[in-house]
């Protein structure tokens, strides 16, 4: 079963082209990165297919019924609350979450507000916060971009064993050539 | 001492001995009393009645168009319909362009004599800052909290409860402390013209029988409240900290 199909998407920001033409398709199940420069425009594909921003032209089909799950690129927590509380406004799994915690011994950083963490706890708590709601398109944006390599072992390791025992699709973009893509994708992209 | 309130009563004895010094230099009670003559008049109000009775009744006034004008002034900013807004600027716009007194001249013939004027003034003098901070603070979410939304639905109630009431604060609360500090003396002097109660009255009241000591009372009552309510919302935190010598 197709759940993504992409044909001709073009994609301008002040006149200055982002995507020009994208083809794509990725079948239930497939795991498919997407590498490429800055700038190329890697984070509005996803962010398109996600339904966060409209194409110019183009087709974007998702097939019914798709539920999808966001990492955004820059991690986005609520200030006035703290960890504890951003994960638990928008978690619907709460057993998940908890596992991801202690998978990630998060415990002590719970009571923390989002500006008393490094970038790289952000980035772990938006990538827990992404597995705690249901899915089955996974959209990842850059992931383990701040991560240290402890860390970014992992999540790695989790995201796999995540993605074998379900059908979930994944479209993960990649800035670097890193090993892990290869580990994780069953197809690498690169988008110009 | 600090440097801040050795500064503070230099000041006040400076402005004092000026104060003295003027009323001695014009030698008129009628039109600039003595200070100490001011200052006994005015802690005297603290036991006068009628005096306690008119500042409730205007700071009911004040607080009942500080209400209708940030409850009317929420709903409305919370419709992001831009026709709807540019509707709403050009109303504004003509509260804002008028003078104060054609307000209560207006309200005079539109609702008479009494509280209705100067709950009427007060809110048009209120609503546009209220109804423009709401306006602009949800016009200008970011977009990725409205991203984060979109991917991960949270309810209704939590939305307004731990998103939006969160957010708009700190765009709604200093304007609501300016408005609620203005509302006082909006109040008063629509009841200046339009009332025969609250402290506006009683400024009337007392120009027309040349009771000047009971004016700068008033007047000194007016600026203890301004001060008190200014210091209040400091310590809370929603106005900034004056400049600190």
């Amino acid at each position: 079963m197709t759940v993504i199909n992409i044909i001709n998407l073009k994609k301008s920001f002040n006149d200055k082209k982002v995507l020009n033409g994208v083809f794509l398709k990725l079948e239930e199940g497939e795991k498919i990165v997407i590498k490429g420069p800055n700038g190329c425009g890697k984070t509005t594909l996803l962010k398109i297919i996600a339904g966060l921003i409209n194409p110019d032209e183009g087709i974007v089909e998702i097939s019914p019924g798709t539920k999808i799950s966001f990492m955004f690129q820059n991690p986005i927590f609520l200030p006035w609350l703290n960890m504890e509380e951003n994960l638990n406004l928008t978690c619907k799994d709460p057993s998940k979450l908890k596992e991801l915690i202690d998978y990630f011994d998060l415990k002590d950083y719970l009571n923390l507000f989002p500006h008393q963490l490094s970038g790289g706890y952000l980035q772990i708590f938006s990538f827990v916060r992404t597995f705690t709601i249901p899915h089955n398109l996974l959209l990842l944006d850059e992931p383990f971009k701040s991560f240290d390599i402890n860390r970014k072992e992992k999540a790695k390791a989790f995201l796999k064993s995540h993605l074998d025992n379900k059908k979930i699709t994944l479209l993960m973009v990649s800035h670097q050539e890193d090993r892990e893509d290869k580990e994780i994708a069953d197809k690498i992209f690169n988008l110009f | 001492m600090k440097n801040s309130l050795r500064f503070k009563i230099t000041f006040w004895i400076i402005f004092f001995l000026f104060w003295y010094l003027m009323g001695k230099r014009i030698n008129s009670p009628t039109i600039f009393p003595y200070p100490h003559k001011v200052l006994l008049k005015t802690i005297s109000l603290l036991s006068d009645t009628e005096f306690l009775y008119n500042l409730g009744i205007t700071a009911i006034r004040s607080l009942v168009g500080l209400f209708l004008a940030f409850f009317i002034g929420f709903i409305l900013g919370n419709i992001k319909n831009e026709k709807f807004y540019v509707g709403i600027r050009n109303i504004i716009d003509i509260f804002q362009s008028n003078p104060l007194i054609i307000w209560i001249t207006l309200a005079l013939l539109w609702f008479g004599f009494g509280s209705k004027t100067v709950i009427f003034t007060t809110f048009i003098m209120l609503f546009p800052n209220l109804y423009l901070s709401v306006y602009y603070a949800l016009k200008n979410i970011p977009t990725e909290y409205i991203e984060l939304f979109k991917i991960y639905p949270i309810s209704k109630k939590n939305y307004i409860t731990k998103f939006l009431i969160p957010y708009i604060k700190p765009f709604i609360l200093p304007v609501l402390a300016n408005s609620t500090i203005s509302s006082f003396k909006i109040s008063a002097m629509a009841e200046f013209f339009a009332t025969n109660n609250g402290i506006g009255f009683l400024l009337s009241y007392a120009k027309t029988f040349l009771n000047t000591e009971y004016i700068y009372a008033i007047s000194i009552y007016l600026f203890i409240i301004s001060k008190f309510l200014e210091y209040i919302f400091r310590k809370m935190n929603i106005l900034k900290e004056d400049l600190k010598l």
